[in-house]
């Protein structure tokens, strides 16, 4: 069984792999079963076809294609947080990246998935293979979506291949499975300096590809002449708005996971503290996007996009417009701004109402301009039936099946990281506060 | 659940499902046993026949396509004259009745409040030996007949048999009797047609003349072709129909006040003296009567205050009129759905004497009732008035006899109707569906389909005479038996020894085409229309018209689908009529209540569209799909507000509202029309049937009041009010004001997105 | 090689909804039941478009258009279709490849005129007596997007029998269904490129307009109307 000779002081990061509490088969098969729901509902509509939705003319795309960018939005935690964050070199990032890079792990598959399901015809998906013209926003979107799938993938292998060492000379479970992973890793010199080149190249190389995944998004809508969505901003909009529910998710998987396996010690308040201030800074990035967006169609005052802005403002979805506003903006300013309100719980709070405000904003997006033809064709209603809502909760519950049974197979914090900070990050550090300081004066003795 | 018991018989059973003439068609058809094979495997050979149609009066020429001797497709005929290659929603829509899962295959009996089939002869026996007894009991009068059909040689089979037999009646009420019964009943003949070569002022009363008329598809390209030629329109009506949209005016105007109106109109003629005084003259007996009576009582100013309409209208149309050469103020049928509908047609036709009815004509020696024999022309047949009067009153009926007629869904009153009607001990039908009326009969002998029938039609409204051949494109699919031969052989057996021309129905239609073969004057259908110099070259008795044979020229008939006589001479129509016999003297109705709504009301006007104006079409699935596609309303009852009303009322586009009358409540769909008369609430007719065809939406004329016109008994359709109960949120109001430039819907200005 | 075209004369076109019950019986589209009516997914490929009041009471006129795929010379939905499902052929006609059709609903959601239709069910018909099927059409499996295609199964079967009688096309072998039933003669129908059709005169008169013309898709049906007389 599990060798408890070997305590490590990083032992609280292990336990979760070999220790199993009751609580998580009562949550994995509760979650289960929302899954499997969804799956029949699937196989029902696979057999009836897409009737069973909620979707009609003029309301063709509806909550499939809303979860499917939500859920690609999401994604952007890990690369932003662990990329960019390495690449500048800020050492809080060190218990957060590997969950970061979980989550679009996990959230890719779950929202490259949903454009299959909303297909009509998911038994032709080949023929975007066979017969694909490159000149259509979804096949970049495929391409793009592949190409970050992949990056992310190798970007989550490579730092957890230490780990995975790690776990194999500890000896227990899956001992054959992390010899296989682990390719060899001993911790050598040269090793070390290899995995450190290649997780550089890949964090550069991610992010572009991440960019352009969103990006790339966004162009399904503003590539088409529909009121609303032909718009030049909605790129960097996206981007924006995907950091955003990123770093929101990522918060919330956080709280979850330190409150679950007891982490306090690695996720402080100091973490959220910064994840806080971004989730702060990307709100009003958000509302600065969204803001322009709307004043240039008001001023313009062009009759087809007129409908569609009073559809949103002061018509039937004028509750959910507002709804977002709020959720996206005023709760995570009043929270975040506020020393008193940004604890754990406050910050815990905001990032909810982020989250649900974003999926809130793209069903703004998605639907009233297909609501609201260019010509005067009546007003498209859009009630989401059970199959869509159930494939929503099921994605939500794979998303959370998908984090447990990582927890139970890897540590969820990057364990060879903290080691590495814990000896050695304060020597570098000091060392580039010294370049960045000027060199007149004495220099003081350092203690290691 | 999705898959119910017929989805799984087809995945098990299948041998029939998903093949053949695409779909699932065999499963699902109701086809004769020896053409399900051919429908699973034939060869699909196409073939085309010809056959004509009566659906409405006008009697298109179709072309039919078969495939494997299936009709599937119709089509117009591109070389007939009544249609030229045209055809309306329901004419394209026919073919699928023929195949109808409800349609009844052979005759039924009512065994208690079950249709159980029997045999024709048993059938027969039951009907003949009834009608033997009431004979034998001498209750000829007790007798009442009912019949609807558009064919006049039809029609003309049921006067000769009640002729024969004795029975005195006949309800002959087709749109063609229904359109002269207002000059029948002043004792003149019907004139036949409007000029268009002289006509250049149609006043229209209440008729959708390019939609719901005698011959829609034919009035649709003469409007068409001369309104570019100076020809003006003006339409008087409560609703701005598609037919008459392309009127140069439009007169918004219930139909209780057309007759203040066209008198209102003649006072401008008398006035200025601009009538044509020969004609009042020589052929207007009553005249200064009349004259007095109108300058008296219908100055523009009593006019409008009668009619609500604005006395500089009423002069200017006045004056089109009074300077018109040939006007004619034109009403058909529609005029006399409303309870003084009758009285409107009087002074709408005292108008047209004042200018010598020089707008209208007369086919050239009455050609229909000359040559097609006088069976024809209808006889003094009653309206429904005489059947409703009987059917409330102390006189019971022994025996009813419907054949195309489904007149309890057509009148309002349904519950004293049916309760009536199930007091009747014999009722026999000849439909071929169990609908509202023949759920009530005891005895049903169902008519061939239009498809399997054989016919002459014919309508008066070009000018000239024109003849459709209606033919069978199948050999009959069922036990059904045509209701011409059942009358023919019922006259042989109550009157024995009686001397009939004809063996069965063919033969009686081979004998009308006699005559016309014997003419020798007009031309085969097929055959290209006649140049000015044919024309002029037949006047002077040059004919090339040679059929060695009545039987070669009967084949050729058959063939061409039609005849027509595009060298007839017209005659002027010079109807002699009477003053007195026009208005009952002194009966000024004072202005109708329905102006002045009490609070809260509004007026429930009903409507006819061109898909479906008898209510006979929702056998047709496509055609019931359709009814409210224009609105984006599917299979619901809609109600056409003016958006000014509605706002007084609060309610928005879009909302389903409950509507209250006099007879209950109902549900609709409140569509925003600013082409709605203020205070109108229109509401389509042809929806609501329960027991026959799609069970959706509903039938207006089972909660509008029980007025009807005194002599015709055609029911009102614009004399109930109706209040709105409550209403649901519907559209947002900024999302409908966002279509028009201003925020206004009341189309002061021109509201289009496009250039 | 010939661009086809159609011109629909509005002064003349009464509304009487002939063309779009022939064009839904020539081409085999669903009737859908109730419910799915109601929740907005009756197919018609042609619909009536309610689009302009003019004048004040009582001389408000409404007009209706007959809506149709405009076969635009600068499709939107061919610009985005993953799977080339829908593309324009060189004789102008924007065409479907129903079983390369994967249901993605781009094409919807780009087409400014809403002018396509998707079949999310298949539904037992209420009456299942609308089996009278033209057998020259396919009927679309569930899944799949259609819209009017120009009746172009009439043109190959048009250009079989020309080629059968060893000549060219003539203008008046092929024709759509709404154009033959038209019983106010009000749609044309023909070769915009060829100088003598009837249509190339038409599209030159003072009266045409396009929709939307402003959003350069160059449709190809084109709207003849006389404003207010």
């Amino acid at each position: 069984m599990d060798n408890h000779q070997i305590l490590d002081e990083d032992e609280i990061l292990f336990r979760p792999i070999y220790q199993t509490g009751k609580g998580f088969y009562v949550l994995a098969a509760a979650l289960l079963t929302v899954f499997m729901f969804g799956v029949v509902m699937y196989i029902r509509q696979l057999i009836f076809g897409l009737g069973v939705t909620g979707m009609n003319e003029p309301v063709t795309w509806g909550f499939y294609i809303i979860s499917f960018v939500f859920f690609i939005g999401i994604s952007h935690a890990g690369t932003l947080i662990s990329a960019i964050l390495r690449l500048s070199k800020a050492e809080w990032r060190r218990p957060i990246t590997r969950m970061a890079e979980v989550i679009t792990g996990i959230v890719l598959l779950i929202g490259g998935l949903h454009p299959i399901i909303d297909l009509g015809r998911p038994d032709r998906i080949l023929n975007i293979f066979e017969r694909g013209r490159l000149q259509s926003p979804l096949l970049w979107d495929l391409t793009s979506i592949t190409a970050y799938f992949t990056a992310s993938t190798i970007y989550l292998y490579l730092p957890l291949i230490p780990d995975i060492a790690l776990l194999r000379d500890r000896g227990g479970r899956f001992n054959k499975l992390y010899t296989i992973l682990s390719w060899g890793y001993e911790g050598t010199e040269r090793q070390k300096h290899v995995l450190e080149r290649a997780i550089n190249i890949l964090m550069i190389m991610v992010i572009p590809i991440a960019i352009s995944v969103h990006t790339v998004i966004s162009w399904i809508f503003s590539m088409t002449l529909q009121p609303g969505w032909h718009s030049t901003i909605f790129g960097p909009y996206f981007v924006v708005g995907a950091i955003f529910s990123g770093i929101a998710a990522l918060i919330i998987v956080m709280i979850a996971f330190r409150k679950t396996f007891h982490f306090d010690d690695y996720l402080k308040k100091i973490h959220f503290n910064y994840l806080g201030t971004l989730l702060l800074v990307m709100s009003l990035l958000w509302f600065y996007f969204t803001f322009a967006e709307y004043l240039t169609t008001f001023y313009g005052h062009e009759p087809p996009e007129m409908r569609v802005f009073l559809y949103k403002f002061t018509g039937g979805y004028s509750p959910f417009f507002w709804l977002m506003v709020f959720c996206n903006f005023i709760v995570p300013v009043v929270f975040l701004s506020n020393k008193k309100l940004k604890t754990i719980p406050g910050i815990l709070v905001a990032s909810i109402a982020v989250v649900i405000g974003m999926w809130l904003e793209r069903l703004i997006i998605v639907v009233p301009s297909l609501a609201n033809p260019r010509l005067p064709f009546p007003t498209g209603i859009y009630i989401p039936s059970l199959t869509e809502i159930s494939l929503l909760a099921a994605a939500i519950a794979a998303f959370i099946l998908g984090f447990m049974v990582f927890s139970k197979l890897f540590p969820l914090i990057s364990i060879w990281e903290i080691k590495v900070g814990r000896e050695e990050s304060v020597r570098i550090v000091s060392e580039r506060l010294n370049e960045y300081l000027p060199s007149k004066g004495h220099i003081r003795k350092q203690i290691v | 659940m999705e898959i119910n018991r017929r989805d799984f018989m087809k995945l098990i059973g299948g041998s029939l499902a998903g093949l053949a003439l695409g779909g699932a068609a065999g499963a699902m058809m109701k086809l004769p046993k020896s053409m399900e094979a051919v429908l699973y495997s034939g060869p699909r050979i196409e073939s085309w026949k010809l056959t004509a149609c009566t659906k409405c009066p006008g009697g298109c020429s179709l072309k039919v396509r078969l495939i494997d001797n299936f009709p599937i497709q119709v089509f117009g005929n591109p070389l007939s004259p009544v249609n030229e290659g045209g055809i309306c929603s329901m004419g394209l829509a026919s073919v699928a009745s023929i195949y109808h899962p409800s349609r009844l295959t052979g005759p039924v009996k009512n065994v208690n409040g079950e249709f159980v089939p029997i045999s024709y002869d048993e059938a027969y026996k039951i009907l003949s030996d009834e009608l033997k007894k009431i004979i034998s009991q001498n209750k000829h009068d007790d007798v009442f007949l009912v019949t609807q059909t558009e064919s006049r040689l039809r029609a003309g089979m049921f006067n000769k048999f009640s002729e024969e037999i004795g029975f005195k009646n006949l309800i002959l009420d087709n749109f063609r009797t229904a359109s002269s019964f207002p000059y029948k009943n002043i004792s003149v003949d019907a004139p036949d047609f409007i000029d268009f070569d002289k006509c250049d002022y149609l006043l229209n009363f209440g008729s959708q003349m390019a939609e719901i008329s005698n011959n829609p598809l034919y009035y649709t390209r003469k409007i068409n072709e001369h309104r570019s030629k100076g020809f003006k329109i003006t339409s008087v009506q409560p609703k701005l129909t598609p037919g008459i949209a392309k009127s140069d005016d439009w007169i918004p105007l219930l139909p209780v006040s057309f007759k203040d109106f066209a008198l209102g109109i003649a006072y401008v003629l008398l006035r200025d003296e601009k009538y044509d005084k020969n004609f009042t003259g020589k052929y207007f007996s009553g005249f200064n009567d009349f004259r007095q009576y109108v300058l008296d009582n219908y100055y523009p100013d009593k006019a409008q205050e009668l009619t609500g309409v604005p006395s500089d209208k009423i002069l200017q149309i006045g004056r089109e009129f009074e300077n018109a050469s040939a006007p004619a103020a034109y009403f058909d049928e529609a005029v006399l759905y409303n309870s003084n509908g009758t009285q409107n047609a009087s002074a709408i036709i005292a108008l047209n004497a004042l200018k010598g009815f020089r707008g209208f004509g007369k086919i050239k020696d009455n050609f229909f009732s000359s040559m097609l024999g006088k069976d024809n022309e209808s006889i003094e047949n009653i309206s429904f008035a005489k059947l409703k009067e009987r059917l409330s009153g102390n006189e019971s009926i022994q025996a009813l006899i419907i054949s195309s007629s489904n007149f309890v869904f057509n009148n309002p009153g349904q519950e004293a109707l049916k309760k009536q009607l199930s007091s009747i001990p014999f009722i026999v039908s000849f439909s071929s569906f169990v609908d509202e009326t023949s759920s009530f009969a005891h005895l049903i002998i169902p008519d061939h389909d239009d498809f399997e029938k054989i016919d002459l039609l014919f309508d008066e409204s070009m000018g000239i005479p024109a003849i459709t051949i209606r033919q069978p494109v199948v050999s009959q699919f069922f036990n059904t038996v045509d209701t011409g031969d059942i009358l023919i052989s019922l006259m042989k057996d109550l009157k024995p020894g009686i001397k009939i021309p004809f063996q069965n129905y063919s033969d009686y239609i081979k004998q009308a085409a006699n005559k016309i073969y014997s003419n020798r004057e007009g031309i085969l259908m097929d055959q290209s229309k006649p140049t000015a110099i044919e024309k002029g070259l037949r006047k002077i008795g040059w004919n090339t018209e040679q059929y060695p044979s009545f039987d070669d020229f009967w084949d050729s008939l058959l063939e061409a689908g039609g005849w027509w006589n595009p060298f007839a001479d017209k005659e002027s129509y010079n109807p002699k009529i009477d003053f007195k016999q026009i208005f009952n003297k002194g009966s000024l109705l004072p202005k109708s209540s329905l102006y002045s709504l009490p609070n809260n009301n509004l007026r429930l006007n009903i409507f006819r569209k061109n898909l479906d104006y008898k209510g006979s079409m929702s056998i047709y699935p496509v055609l019931v799909e359709q009814f409210g596609s224009n609105w984006s309303v599917f299979y619901e009852l809609w109600a056409e507000i003016n958006p000014d009303t509605a706002r007084k009322f609060s309610v928005n586009n879009r909302s389903k509202v409950v509507l209250r009358t006099n007879k209950g409540k109902f549900t609709a769909i409140l569509i925003y029309n600013p082409a709605v008369m203020p205070g109108n609430l229109d509401v389509p007719f042809g929806l609501g049937h329960v027991d026959f065809g799609d069970n959706c939406g509903v039938n207006p004329l089972a909660y509008s009041d029980d007025l009807s016109d005194k002599q015709t008994g055609k029911a009102t359709f614009s004399e109930t009010l109706v209040e709105i109960v409550s209403a649901s949120p519907g559209d947002s109001p900024s999302s409908a004001q966002i279509m028009t430039n201003e925020n206004k819907m009341t189309g002061t200005e021109s509201r289009s997105i496009y250039a | 090689m010939p661009k086809y075209g159609m011109v629909i004369d509005l002064n003349k076109c009464t509304q009487c909804e002939a063309c779009i019950t022939a064009c839904k019986l020539e081409n085999n589209v669903q009737i859908v039941s109730k419910e799915n009516a109601a929740l907005g997914r009756a197919m018609f490929w042609m619909k009536l478009l309610d689009s302009n009041f003019e004048g004040a009471y009582p001389d408000i006129r409404p007009t209706k258009i007959p809506m149709l795929c405009l076969q635009c010379d600068e499709p939107p939905c061919t610009k985005v279709c993953p799977v080339r499902a829908t593309y324009k052929r060189d004789d102008g006609i924007v065409a479907q490849i129903y079983p390369q059709c994967i249901g993605c609903r781009y094409c919807m959601a780009n087409c400014p005129y809403s002018a396509k239709t998707f079949n999310w069910l298949k539904d037992e018909q209420q009456i299942e007596n609308e089996k009278c099927y033209n057998t020259d059409v396919s009927v679309r499996p569930k899944g799949v997007v259609e819209k009017c295609t120009f009746c172009i199964h009439r043109l190959q079967a048009a250009r079989e029998k020309a080629k059968s009688e060893h000549r060219k096309l003539q203008e008046s072998d092929y024709i759509p269904a709404c154009a033959e039933v038209c019983a106010a003669h009000a749609i044309y129908f023909g070769d915009l490129d060829d100088p003598h059709s009837q249509v190339f005169k038409l599209i030159n008169d003072y009266r045409k307009f396009t929709l939307q013309e402003e959003l350069g898709t160059k449709p190809k049906v084109y709207y003849l109307s006389a404003k207010a007389e």
